[in-house]
């Protein structure tokens, strides 16, 4: 009975059919790998069940073959060295595939070393923070794509299961944080607008957009669209909101106010009425001084400071400060720049200066700033109960002033502009932030998956969803959990460091010839270093694994360099297959010629 | 005396061809004054070669032809253009010089669909043109679901106009050497970087063309030689290696690969001939055997030269590996019909050798001969030399099985009576095949153990690699259903012919039709008719064969 199945198994009909069978699977994989996409003809052929069933039956097909012709004599030699051949380069595969390990690292040029491998295998990485232990659970991404219900994911030993009990629902190919705004409960002022916009020549459907902008949020203050900008204005009362709709002279504005941290002591002084006068602190130690205002700040010629003009473009302001820290004096000088805090510069005696912030505030509207002359600017004014207003301005044209309600189109008739209008205004704006799921953009390169997490406990029932390399903290009945999606690493025996990374290029030209990094591998236990260079099909082998060239970039930040690291147990039967097989082959066809035509002979007659 | 004439007829094809190719290309060479400049060398595409080759590359870059007839119908070659616009005041920008052979381009962007050649100045001087151009590839920028041939070739367009206009300017191409691998200079740069020195190659040029321009004599050469002097002692001799340039000047006049297929064709019809006289017929043999030899080892010179030439295997695209199949299936034929004389392997091999080349020779926009330097990955002279040419020998195998498939499966129908033949060839066509598994499968192993080594996995179910491997499987398919006995001698020879199919998609296919994976610094595009016409051909040419050989099997039983 066994001995007919392993027949039937073994028989080289069954191996025809499986080869045809395998041929036709691999040429329409190829065709829709070219009008698909790699990943899809992975998760559809080469990385699905029933081929690896396939490859197997053939793998059993083989080791039947070679049983079924035993005893063995001299003539099967060739025969059975090539399927022992191919017998080990599966085994050897099916090695690798369980215990190679398979990483990444990512090293720039001069910096640190790195003493672990990314893998592409995903994790979701569970910790108590209050007690500093942790769990790294495995994620298998296409059994959760495939799974009807989630998937539990094991807490114990650092959460026992009354506290939380934690699933995995799904995994979203790319997420990204989108802006919810809500009404605060503080009811402070601290405005936001919903404004749409659309575009006036509706050629698409789709063509309209939703967008926030939101006072207190520096980066939603303005928004840009092509050579229009829409800034957001808030007035709290009906006289703040007189002031910005028929402004004063630029006299009656003032300068802003510069704030001044010093050493933990706080000072606030309006510029205008404080130049060329010392200012002291409330406990009266400290005095400072507004030397000089730069309405529209230039460096001249001879480097040094001046105003080109009245108008405050680019406002700065010259101060000096002084204090006594025991016997010892201590001053400043300094600039200060309105627009441009990251520019500020300061000279410090006798004092530390991270201890000294200088924080210079002049609230004008865009309208005010002759930068923007060429720009077309909306400002929408968000004033007391519920008041809309905009004042817009073309570039070289007179301000236009009105009122506006919800919903209602803002009455501009500039050419190519969208059609904007408000569609919510929360007076006590809070910011939130929600991941939710968007279409992959291919042609981006990046991507932010995200996996949704159902989490269980006591008056606890919720979704959450963790972006990829995002931590994330709750607190369950006291206890701080963080989660962290992210890919596996896997620790190190030594440590590498990027020394340099070189491309040369073909003569005359850009095109890179090789890419080369030089690095210094250090024996963690001995301390032992080793410096080597590493280039494609020139890798290096250390510690077990084989440490190959595998991208790089050159950016602003530095060179950085990425190195594949492969540890394969299963290699030297990959190779050792190979060699039996070439030997087989050329036993069985090459190491007697005349049996062949002998048999062929047979052949022929047997035909006729 | 049909068959008498039909072979006149046959043998007079290689005379008419040799003539119409070969000597039309080098007749001029010796009153034109611009041949001396050959051997300029300038550095291009990241390597240095001769001017004679820069001028090839880019005439058949702007033209798709590698000679040129004017307006007024005077023939020029690439190095008379080029070196004309190098020195001359021809007005080339007026020239109907650049190709647009897309009609769907052409439409898109308002030219003239019955025109093939526009001039520089019909383009350039076009603003809607231009324009047009430049949005059809900003376009396909922006939406990956555009017609991506289109903006290919609005890019080939563009980067023509880029080439006259680069060509024709006195700044043309980098020809003054620096020293130490180092970018080369134009003249400009030239008299910058050397000062005086760069000063008198001025002087040198200024002359060459003065000379040039009146026509051209015995000064020219002196002319060329006194600047070659001036060249040469800018930097150390290795940075002006003149030796090396003389070789590719050599090696792009003698055309050994198109040599070597007219030999193929002349050796064909000799032995042709050899089978059907009786008298003569030993002779003519020997005759054929020696047209064969020569022209296979026509294909080794080539092969040598172009591996000095670029210091490497020459074997790392479609050009060099067609070129070496070629190559492959001429030495297994000329060993086999040393061995055993049988006229047969020598009429497949030249039959299929030649067509081979012929593809290879006349196409070269989709065939790419230039020698370019190799892209990283490749840099590894071991294991691209045995890998890839253990695969090319495997597919010269198959190639000299296809051709032994055609001879056997027209003697199964044609000449069944002829049994010992059939039989011998059966034989022959079966050892090919094993020839060409060995050799495959080493091939594909070596790949996948490289593979393991510069891409850090054995095997990835690349398209290449799989469709090796599916090729591969075809032919063990075969193999193995023969010792099953489900296909006999005619089903052997017709699956040969089948199967060969499979290893054009393995070699061309998966480049040029499915273009996606790993091995895409062997990309390329075009030919895909050609292609089509010769699978549907086979396809057809088996088909009919079956049905015959069936009908008779029946009647005969």
């Amino acid at each position: 009975m066994y001995s007919r199945l392993i027949a039937h198994l073994g028989s080289m009909r069954l191996a025809v059919v499986l080869i045809g069978i395998l041929s036709v699977i691999l040429i329409w994989a190829t065709i829709y790998e070219s009008t698909h996409s790699t990943q899809e003809a992975v998760s559809l052929f080469y990385g699905s069940v029933w081929f690896s069933c396939l490859l197997l039956l053939l793998g059993i097909n083989v080791v039947c073959a070679a049983l079924v012709r035993y005893p063995w004599s001299k003539r099967h030699r060739g025969f059975l060295l090539t399927h022992a051949g191919i017998l080990l380069i599966l085994i050897g595969a099916i090695i690798g595939l369980l215990l190679g390990k398979e990483g990444y690292i990512t090293l720039k040029e001069g910096a640190g070393s790195v003493d672990a491998i990314t893998t592409q295998r995903e994790v979701i990485q569970i910790s108590r923070t209050d007690r500093a232990e942790f769990l790294k659970v495995p994620l298998e991404i296409n059994k959760l794509k495939s799974a009807s219900v989630p998937i539990p994911i094991e807490l114990n030993p650092i959460i026992p299961k009354d506290i939380l009990k934690v699933s995995a629902v799904t995994r979203y190919e790319n997420t990204e944080e989108q802006t919810l705004v809500v009404e605060s409960e503080r009811k402070s002022f601290s405005p936001a607008l919903q404004i749409s916009l659309s575009a006036s020549r509706g050629n698409s459907a789709n063509s309209e957009i939703e967008e926030w902008l939101v006072l207190s949020d520096p980066e939603k203050q303005v928004l840009q669209f092509g050579p229009l900008f829409i800034q957001i204005i808030g007035a709290e009362t009906q006289k703040e909101l007189d002031q910005i709709l028929n402004p004063p002279s630029l006299e009656k504005i003032g300068f802003g106010n510069i704030f001044f941290d010093i050493e933990g002591e706080k000072i606030e002084i309006p510029v205008k009425e404080s130049l060329n006068k010392e200012i002291r602190s409330t406990n009266g130690n400290i005095a400072v001084t507004l030397k000089e205002y730069f309405p529209d700040f230039r460096m001249d010629d001879n480097d040094s400071p001046v105003s080109i003009s009245e108008t405050p473009n680019n406002p700065a302001v010259h101060y000096y400060i002084s204090w006594e820290k025991g016997e010892e004096k201590c001053f400043v000088y300094g600039f200060v720049f309105a627009d441009y805090p990251e520019l500020s510069m300061m000279k410090v005696h006798g004092a530390d200066e991270e201890q000294i912030k200088v924080n210079y505030k002049f609230n004008r509207s865009m309208l005010d700033i002759n930068a923007w002359d060429d720009s077309n600017i909306i400002c929408l004014v968000a004033g007391p109960e519920n008041q809309l207003h905009y004042i817009a301005r073309r570039a070289g044209e007179d301000k236009k002033i009105g009122t506006l309600q919800l919903n209602e189109k803002i009455p501009l008739n500039w050419k190519m502009n969208p059609a904007i209008t408000i569609k919510k205004y929360v007076f006590s704006a809070e910011v939130l932030s929600q991941v939710v799921p968007i279409p992959l953009d291919e042609e981006k390169g990046f991507s932010r998956p995200a996996l949704e997490l159902n989490l269980n406990g006591e008056n606890l029932s919720t979704n959450l969803m963790i972006q990829w390399n995002r931590p994330f903290e709750i607190q369950v009945k006291g206890v701080p959990v963080l989660f962290l999606y992210t890919d596996e690493k896997i620790p190190l025996d030594f440590e590498i460091q990027l020394l340099k990374f070189t491309m040369p290029t073909f003569e005359g030209t850009t095109m890179p010839a090789s890419y080369e990094s030089l690095v210094r591998v250090t024996d963690k236990k001995s301390g032992e270093a080793v410096e080597r260079k590493i280039w494609m099909n020139h890798p290096m082998t250390y510690g077990g694994y084989r440490i190959s060239q595998s991208g790089y970039s050159d950016s602003i930040g530095g060179k950085t360099s990425t190195l594949q690291l492969l540890s394969d147990p299963g290699s030297f039967l990959k190779w050792w297959g190979s060699i039996l097989i070439m030997i087989g082959i050329l036993f069985m066809y090459f190491w007697r010629p005349f049996s062949l035509r002998n048999s062929s002979r047979r052949n022929e007659k047997n035909s006729e | 005396m049909s068959s008498l004439r039909c072979v006149i007829l046959l043998l007079l094809l290689p005379v008419w061809l040799l003539e119409n190719q070969c000597l039309a290309l080098d007749k001029n060479s010796i009153d034109i004054p611009s041949s001396g400049l050959s051997l300029l060398i300038v550095q291009d595409g990241g390597r240095k070669k001769p001017l004679d080759t820069y001028a090839r590359e880019n005439l058949i870059k702007l033209t798709g032809r590698s000679k040129w007839k004017d307006s007024e119908g005077g023939e020029w070659t690439a190095l008379e253009v080029i070196a004309d616009m190098f020195l001359g005041t021809n007005n080339w920008q007026k020239e109907k010089l650049i190709k647009v052979g897309h009609i769907l381009l052409k439409k898109e962007v308002g030219l003239d669909i019955n025109e093939k050649f526009f001039s520089y100045q019909d383009l350039h001087t076009n603003q809607e043109l231009m324009k047009n151009l430049s949005q059809i590839i900003r376009i396909e920028e922006d939406a990956p679901q555009y017609d991506k041939t289109l903006s290919f070739e609005a890019k080939v367009l563009l980067q023509k106009i880029r080439l006259v206009e680069k060509l024709t300017a006195s700044e043309a191409f980098s020809w003054i050497p620096a020293p130490k691998g180092e970018s080369w200079f134009s003249l400009i740069e030239g008299i910058e970087f050397y000062k005086e020195k760069g000063k008198n190659i001025q002087q040198n040029y200024e002359n060459l063309k003065t000379v040039y321009l009146a026509g051209g004599d015995r000064n020219f050469s002196d002319c060329v030689n006194i600047l070659f002097e001036n060249l040469r002692s800018l930097v150390s001799p290795n940075d002006y290696p003149q030796g090396k340039i003389r070789i590719e000047v050599f090696y792009n006049n003698l055309h050994p690969f198109r040599l070597a297929w007219i030999a193929c064709l002349i050796s064909f019809v000799l032995m042709l001939i050899a089978n059907q006289q009786k008298s003569l017929g030993k002779a003519i043999y020997w005759f054929g055997l020696g047209v064969f030899g020569l022209g296979t080892i026509l294909q080794v010179i080539g092969f040598i030269l172009r591996t000095v030439i670029s210091s490497r295997a020459p074997v790392t695209n479609m050009y060099e590996v067609l070129v070496f199949m070629a190559l492959g299936a001429s030495l297994i034929a000329f060993f086999y019909e040393l061995f055993c004389r049988s006229k047969i392997f020598i009429l497949s091999a030249a039959v299929v050798t030649a067509v081979v080349l012929i593809l290879a020779d006349n196409l070269p926009t989709v065939f790419d001969p230039s020698i370019q330097p190799l892209v990283p990955v490749l840099r590894s002279n071991w294991w691209l030399t045995v890998h890839v040419i253990t695969i090319t020998i495997g597919y010269a195998a198959f190639l000299q099985a296809l051709g032994i498939g055609h001879i056997s499966v027209f003697y199964y129908l044609f000449k069944p009576q002829e049994e010992k033949s059939i039989q011998s060839l059966t034989k022959f066509n079966c050892r090919t095949m094993q020839i060409g598994v060995f050799f495959l499968s080493a091939g594909t192993l070596l790949g996948a153990l490289w593979a393991e080594k510069a891409w850090g996995r054995f095997w990835g179910w690349d398209p290449k690699e799989t469709w090796a491997l599916i090729a591969l499987l075809i032919y063990l398919a075969v193999l193995h259903a023969r010792y099953v006995g489900w296909i006999k001698g005619f089903g052997l020879n017709a699956a040969s012919i089948l199967a060969f199919q499979g290893i054009i998609m393995a070699g061309y296919g998966v480049n040029y039709i499915l273009g996606t994976g790993k091995h895409s610094y062997g990309f390329g595009i075009g030919g895909e008719e050609i292609v089509a016409i010769f699978v549907g051909i086979e396809i057809l040419l088996v088909l009919f064969a079956v049905i015959r050989y069936r009908m008779k099997r029946l009647k005969n039983d």
